[in-house]
């Protein structure tokens, strides 16, 4: 499902192109009104959660799950070598992610054992959708 | 019973106590694999505990030398088979799955039960793997906290062979990954484990050559970590160690003195 940004954009790519052989006409803007309607009241959360090796926000990321807020959509792990969006939860905030969960600073296990893998942040983007 | 000549080497069982599991690529009949993989086809419905009585094959994979190496090296020579077989299907667009362990958990730095997956047919990255995390098996974690997890930098997708056999500690994170291809991915998952308490290592020690080797638990990392979990996991390593050798401080007291 596009983002509104991404079919605006798409709209833009093609205008640019029409304006090279003809006008743009009302039937354009007619396309980009019904595109702007469609997206109304479509603000969806999207959650990022990112494991990392300690609690502090430049800390490499070790772990990550991307939840996107379409109805049959779930977590793909990923296995084909893709490199990941995000090093640090830094590279994330400067991404726009906004921080809604910080970890806990205490030890999450009794001494000696070894409990959950990571620090855990959970961060969360506003994105209007086109559906 | 195992061939000796199949067990597994001092070098090799830390590297499994490292990492939590060891990939076996049995020389089995070419056909063997094909056999199987027909027969899981075959069947209707989910054959529960009667798997082995409708694919007797999976027994020559059980019992082949390699495969009984690794195991008698791990478990012991009277190691037994632990409940039944259980066939895993995945279907063409079975998406992925979430992390699971098993729950009744061995204490970490103890080996009483190994996880064994076998798989009939080559596994590509499209055909939805097994994905597991090194080194897990020592943490200690309800399997529902595991909810939140999706991929890790450090998790290991297994992409392999027809014919392979994945043995793994009991406590091993593990999950499986979309199938994208066109054919059913099918992993037969067994449990095995240890029938009689230990007196001595299992597999081919050689004592003058592990001393040195001793030291990989201390510098090796299975996956990125904090620095006090690094700590904790050496020190686990060293308790599997003693545990496995059954000597209880010797092995300790071996390793600080070179």
């Amino acid at each position: 499902m596009p983002t509104a940004f991404e079919s605006i954009k798409t709209w833009i790519t093609r205008a640019r192109a029409k304006l090279e052989s003809e006008a743009i006409g009302e039937v354009d803007l007619d396309e980009l009104e019904q595109i702007l309607d469609e997206c109304r009241d479509k603000k969806r959360q999207r959650l990022l959660y990112l494991q990392t090796v300690t609690p502090g926000i430049q800390s490499q990321v070790i772990g990550m799950a991307l939840h996107e807020p379409i109805g049959d959509s779930t977590v793909e792990i990923m296995v084909d070598g893709q490199e990941w969006p995000y090093q640090t939860v830094h590279d994330a905030i400067v991404d726009g992610w906004r921080v809604i969960h910080f970890p806990e600073q205490q030890l999450s296990a009794d001494e000696g054992e070894l409990g959950m893998l990571g620090c855990e942040f959970i961060l969360q983007k506003q994105e209007i959708y086109h559906e | 019973m195992s061939n000796g000549s199949y067990l597994l080497t001092d070098d090799k069982m830390i590297t499994f106590i490292i990492r939590g599991y060891y990939i076996v690529e049995p020389d089995l009949p070419e056909d063997l694999n094909k056999t199987i993989y027909n027969q899981l086809e075959r069947l209707i419905e989910d054959p529960g505990d009667a798997l082995l009585d409708m694919v007797p094959e999976m027994y020559r994979i059980y019992e082949d030398p390699q495969v009984a190496g690794v195991l008698s090296s791990l478990l012991g020579e009277d190691y037994e088979i632990d409940g039944y077989p259980y066939c895993h299907i995945n279907p063409p667009g079975t998406r992925s799955q979430g992390w699971y362990k098993k729950s009744a958990e061995q204490p970490p730095h103890q080996l009483h039960t190994v996880l064994v997956m076998y798989y009939p047919q080559d596994v590509s990255t499209e055909l939805g793997p097994t994905v597991i995390m090194p080194g897990t098996h020592f943490r200690v974690v309800s399997p529902d906290n595991l909810a939140t997890y999706g991929s890790f930098q450090d998790q290991v997708v297994l992409s392999v062979k027809a014919g392979t056999v994945v043995i793994a500690h009991g406590n091993i994170w593990f999950t499986a990954a979309a199938n994208r291809g066109k054919r059913t991915r099918y992993m037969v998952r067994t449990h095995f484990s240890r029938t009689s308490d230990l007196i001595g290592p299992t597999w081919d020690h050689t004592p003058d050559e592990s001393v040195e080797l001793l030291s990989r638990f201390e510098s090796e990392r299975a996956c990125l970590c904090s620095q006090s979990d690094q700590q904790k996991e050496s020190e686990l390593r060293m308790e599997m160690w003693h545990y496995l050798m059954g000597t209880g401080e010797m092995a300790e007291e071996e390793y600080e003195s070179s």
